[in-house]
């Protein structure tokens, strides 16, 4: 064979063939790569705005809820405005007897009609509870459901139908709820819209703090995963932030522009001792401040629920989607070969309380990720890492520890 | 005819109509694949703006239009008489069953659970199918006389649907 090569190649004949076939060839090679370059761009461009716009309408069903969060705040201001008519009414009648016999008339003639409001609230946003609540998963369904119809696979249910719901591993699509402050990462993948009662020690602390505590704030360090806790003095406002308020470190210090958090208290060993050697000259003197009086009925007013209101502050409401676009590209091992894409939005808004309910209304915005937020979450040793620290598994050198497994094996 | 150059003209002149059809083929695809890439680029921005609700016209027409000027240069490669929008309504998974139940009760009492629906879920969106007609590179459009036909589809929910609350 290769003689005959060779000795066709001396020919003219046989070098004008050779020449037409290196021809053919590098036009063929051009044709395959301007077209599968050009489809894959194609595909990408695609795949980017399916997952765009399943997370934007994420954003829309998120933003609805929110405004139901403000409707329902106001049936509950209205519905305490009703207890509080029907205790005083109870008092009124009561006539002049004491103060302790009218305590017990005030808490024995509550109709708690807000606590029906509360209970409500709580099943429909998922406060306080152990599963998703009805909101939360309505945004889950609607989301998935546009996925499908922007041609995204969807493993969670099988072609039989709706009823055919699985636990798909790994999930595609996949949601993350929230994911700023939701810590382990994987339990952000559980719908929530970040939401919390209100409780009435809160007014407490935001008076007396100020004065007696410093407040520090936090950020952490993507990589390393530590967390960095700043003085306020060591701070500035954000400029063109998205939250009002926003503080970031101060410029030519170390985390120089980072985003922060507010951390409630913070106290070093001897800031602890210092107070508590201050607190108890305050008791031995007999003298207590106001702050002080109410700070002793801290734990009670905790329990007194008020209105539903953000979770974090400053307030957290993202939502990511982490999308697939099935293709049919060669991929050349036989499997599957889909386009990733993720996306996410925030859903921002000037407050939840019952008189903001004629504010504007909340509204979602896309949020340009970084291609490493990606691979952070996509990297399976992170959620796993974070199902570990989480105590959900044991830890890799524990597995064989007989502690790691408290029922026995 | 008889010297060699005279040769190796006679096989360039038989050759140059096959090199110039792969040239212009080549490019024909080129341009043909950034179009639709391009096209795909434009319908995602025409969908963000509807649901950012930043479309002065949020019907078909409006989205058609913002659509057709996010095309930018290569507007020259399309066909705007071939540009087909075809909308799907009422997108919603929960609303939509509800409101077909709200539908069968008697008059007064669906309305009002219809509208009572609409005003609580006040989110919903569009699904569309667009096509368009690809004409090709003026100078190569012998190559394809009927141009590519190039179509995708999207969809996209908004909040508030309906008059701004």
């Amino acid at each position: 064979m290769m003689n005959l090569l060779r000795r066709s190649s001396e020919k003219p004949q046989g070098q004008v063939l050779l020449a037409t076939l290196f021809f053919c060839f590098i036009f063929a090679v051009l044709f395959v790569g301007v077209y599968k370059s050009g489809v894959l761009y194609g595909l990408k461009e695609r795949s980017n705005r399916a997952c765009e716009l399943t997370a934007l309408s994420a954003g829309a069903v998120y933003a609805n809820g929110l405004q139901w969060v403000r409707l329902t705040n106001l049936f509950l201001v209205t519905f305490a405005i009703l207890d509080l008519t029907v205790i005083a009414a109870a008092v009124a009648a009561a006539g002049a007897v004491s103060f302790g016999a009218l305590a017990g008339i005030a808490l024995k003639s509550d109709p708690h009609f807000r606590q029906k409001v509360q209970k409500l609230q709580s099943l429909l946003f998922g406060i306080n509870l152990s599963v998703p609540g009805l909101y939360p998963s309505l945004i889950f369904a609607e989301s998935l459901s546009v996925a499908r119809k922007n041609n995204l696979s969807d493993n969670w249910f099988k072609p039989g139908g709706p009823l055919s719901f699985q636990v798909p591993l790994p999930p595609s699509p996949a949601f993350l709820f929230n994911s700023e402050t939701t810590s382990p990462l994987w339990t952000a993948l559980v719908p929530s819209m970040s939401l919390r009662f209100r409780t009435a020690d809160q007014f407490i602390q935001d008076q007396g703090d100020s004065e007696s505590q410093k407040v520090y704030y936090q950020y952490q360090d993507q990589k390393t995963g530590t967390y960095h806790y700043v003085e306020e003095k060591d701070t500035e406002l954000a400029p063109n932030s998205t939250n009002p308020g926003q503080r970031r470190v101060k410029q030519g210090l170390e985390g120089s522009g980072k985003l922060l958090k507010l951390e409630p208290v913070v106290l070093g060993d001897a800031e602890r001792e210092a107070q508590a050697a201050a607190q108890s000259d305050i008791e031995k003197s007999g003298l207590r401040t106001a702050t002080q009086s109410f700070k002793a009925i801290a734990p009670l007013l905790r329990g007194i629920l008020l209105d539903v209101t953000d979770k974090t502050d400053p307030p957290d409401h993202t939502f990511i989607a982490y999308t697939q676009l099935p293709t049919s590209l060669p991929p050349g091992d036989g499997s599957p070969n889909p386009i990733q894409s993720i996306a996410e939005i925030s859903v921002e808004g000037p407050g939840l309380a019952a008189w903001d309910l004629t504010a504007p209304a909340y509204q979602s915005r896309r949020i340009h990720l970084k291609p490493e937020r990606l691979a952070e979450i996509l990297v399976p040793e992170t959620v796993l890492q974070s199902l570990v620290q989480s105590g959900k598994i044991p830890a890799v050198p524990n597995l064989f520890s007989p502690a790691a497994f408290p029922g026995g094996f | 005819m008889r010297d060699e150059k005279g040769q190796a003209m006679s096989e360039l002149i038989l050759v140059l109509p096959l090199l110039t059809g792969l040239i212009l083929g080549l490019m024909q695809m080129a341009v043909f694949l950034s179009a639709r890439c391009a096209f795909e680029y434009a319908c995602g921005q025409a969908a963000r703006q509807y649901a950012g609700g930043f479309l002065s016209d949020p019907t078909t027409a409006g989205l058609s239009n913002a659509l057709w000027a996010g095309l930018g240069t290569y507007q020259r490669f399309f066909d705007p008489g071939s540009f087909q929008i075809t909308p799907v309504p009422a997108t919603s998974e929960i609303l939509a069953p509800f409101q077909k139940t709200a539908g069968l009760l008697p008059g007064p009492l669906g309305s009002f659970l219809n509208q009572s629906a609409g005003r609580l879920l006040n989110y919903g969106g569009q699904w569309w199918v667009l096509r368009i007609r690809f004409k090709g590179l003026p100078l190569a459009s012998w190559l394809l006389p009927q141009g590519v036909w190039v179509e995708t589809q999207m969809c996209v929910l908004k909040y508030p649907f309906g008059a701004p609350p």
